[in-house]
């Protein structure tokens, strides 16, 4: 009881920050690149309810876009990651034989290197805005997801109503779809749940290390690496709002995706 | 029409390897009513597998006579009717699966079976999970009967469900031998079944058939130990 309204909670504060951002413009106060030169580091209050910043835009309209833009990177890649993920775990788990033992060796090669590297170096060669940052974490995200649905496909192939599908000759992609990946939904979402935090935490990184999102298309990240500078001015809340944005945004994430993997078990 | 001879199966590798079935013959006309009997581990799922080639045998040789699509003219039924029913499918979905080439009005026919196995159109919209043991084994086993097999093989069908619901499938599964003529392979290791639903029986001990014998005058006569011990 207690445990399903902590859930509720995380679902919907995680909910209302993507309710948010989607319709930033319904609740911005100004236009998200308008600048003020008069009203530069102005603190939060008078007209500006999270305040200004070095350019005098409202941090409020920028927060929310913003959010806009790292969760859309966070969702499509995710999307692709997921799409990448089965495509793989399918084929090796339902092939299986030295098919999979290929498949599973060039995986461990893969997951044995750190996801930031191939971040790096996709993001030197194609130096991607928005969707260029969304393939890049997309295509580096999939690891995990295609372990999970390749050891789904191994456990549910051998059930009974797989073998009668084989016998009453279901095409197999209509086994694939209807049998297993359907059966595998439960873990396949805990897993994409937590590739979600972990897009947002790289875009955020990476944004606040001036690789990722273009400065000029404002981001939480984008937010943060711009407010290096504003903190030792004294400045704090241009850092302040989008670092606790991406914090409860992450744990609400995380949160969500733990009590569902435990109510699975 | 099925006719297995000298057939073996082994497991393992090297020294680990081991026989589970060894000289394995055995014989079902059209429309037969055959069991086939034995403990826990005599080998009897494992020669349905084989039989059903989901399994390769090792040594000998299964030939079934009718031409075509094996899996139209052999079925099989398995004991445990929650894992062979996808959970997240409905009754419906489940038995428009072997139908799926048919054509023609596919609802209809699986209307017209359902009362056959004693359900109704009430249970097409339910999830396995909705349903009771007794109705979730109908569904199974309705399910390979759709595509009017001449041989059933029915696993352990029977093992898991209570003595009310065992009467109603072991009736349900003469009535179809009678009707359809459809030869039934009833595995099984309650002898009370066996000896009320088969005319010929099969007893298998350590992965070998140590006798066969044939109903005369409502009762087998066995001449091995095993077999006399075994329907005592």
């Amino acid at each position: 009881m207690k445990s399903n309204k902590i859930f509720i909670f995380w679902c919907a504060l995680f909910g209302l920050i993507v309710l948010i951002t989607v319709f930033a413009n319904l609740f911005s106060t100004y236009p998200v690149n308008e600048m003020n030169m008069d009203k530069v580091y102005m603190a939060p209050g008078d007209g500006h309810i999270l305040g200004t910043d070095h350019l005098g835009r409202d941090v409020f309209t920028r927060l929310l876009h913003g959010g806009k833009v790292t969760l859309t990177v966070a969702f499509g890649s995710v999307l692709l990651s997921l799409v990448i993920g089965v495509m793989y775990g399918s084929v090796s788990g339902y092939v299986g034989g030295w098919v999979d033992s290929a498949m599973m060796r060039l995986l461990e090669a893969l997951i044995s290197i750190p996801s930031l590297i191939f971040v790096l170096a996709f993001q030197a060669v194609m130096q991607g805005g928005m969707w260029g940052m969304t393939f890049i974490i997309g295509v580096t995200g999939w690891f995990t997801t295609a372990r999970i649905v390749r050891s789904e496909f191994i456990r549910l192939k051998e059930a009974d109503y797989v073998k009668m599908a084989r016998m009453f000759g279901t095409p197999i992609w209509r086994i694939i779809t209807g049998h297993l990946l359907r059966n595998s939904v439960t873990p396949l979402f805990v897993v994409t749940i937590f590739n979600l935090a972990g897009a947002v935490f790289i875009e955020v990184s990476l944004s606040f290390l001036g690789i990722g999102i273009p400065p000029s298309i404002p981001s939480w990240g984008n937010m943060l690496y711009n407010a290096q500078n504003d903190l030792l001015i004294g400045a704090w809340w241009i850092g302040l709002f989008p670092g606790l944005l991406i914090f409860f945004t992450v744990l609400s994430i995380n949160f969500i995706g733990e009590m569902l993997k435990d109510s699975r078990l | 029409m099925l006719k297995i001879e000298h057939v073996a199966k082994r497991y393992g590798r090297g020294r680990q390897r081991k026989g589970v079935l060894e000289d394995i013959n055995l014989s079902i006309g059209k429309g037969d009513l055959v069991g086939l009997v034995g403990e826990s581990g005599s080998g009897k799922s494992t020669l349905a597998r084989l039989i059903m080639r989901l399994e390769t045998m090792d040594e000998g040789e299964i030939s079934f006579s009718r031409s075509g699509n094996f899996y139209d003219s052999c079925q099989i039924v398995f004991q445990n009717a929650t894992a062979a029913l996808n959970p997240t499918w409905t009754v419906r979905a489940s038995l428009l699966e072997p139908l799926r080439l048919m054509k023609g009005d596919r609802e209809g026919y699986i209307k017209e079976m359902l009362s056959l196995v004693s359900l109704s159109d009430v249970h097409l919209d339910r999830l396995p999970s909705e349903l009771s043991g007794g109705e979730r084994q109908r569904v199974n086993l309705l399910r390979s009967i759709l595509v009017k097999p001449e041989l059933l093989i029915c696993d352990e069908i029977v093992s898991s469900l209570d003595r009310l619901i065992q009467k109603e499938i072991v009736e349900l599964l003469k009535r179809l031998n009678e009707e359809m003529g459809m030869a039934i392979l009833f595995i099984s290791h309650d002898l009370k079944v066996v000896n009320y639903l088969c005319d010929r029986v099969y007893v298998m001990k350590d992965g070998r058939i140590v006798e066969d014998s044939v109903k005369q005058d409502g009762t087998f006569v066995f001449s091995h130990p095993y077999a006399q011990r075994l329907f005592e």
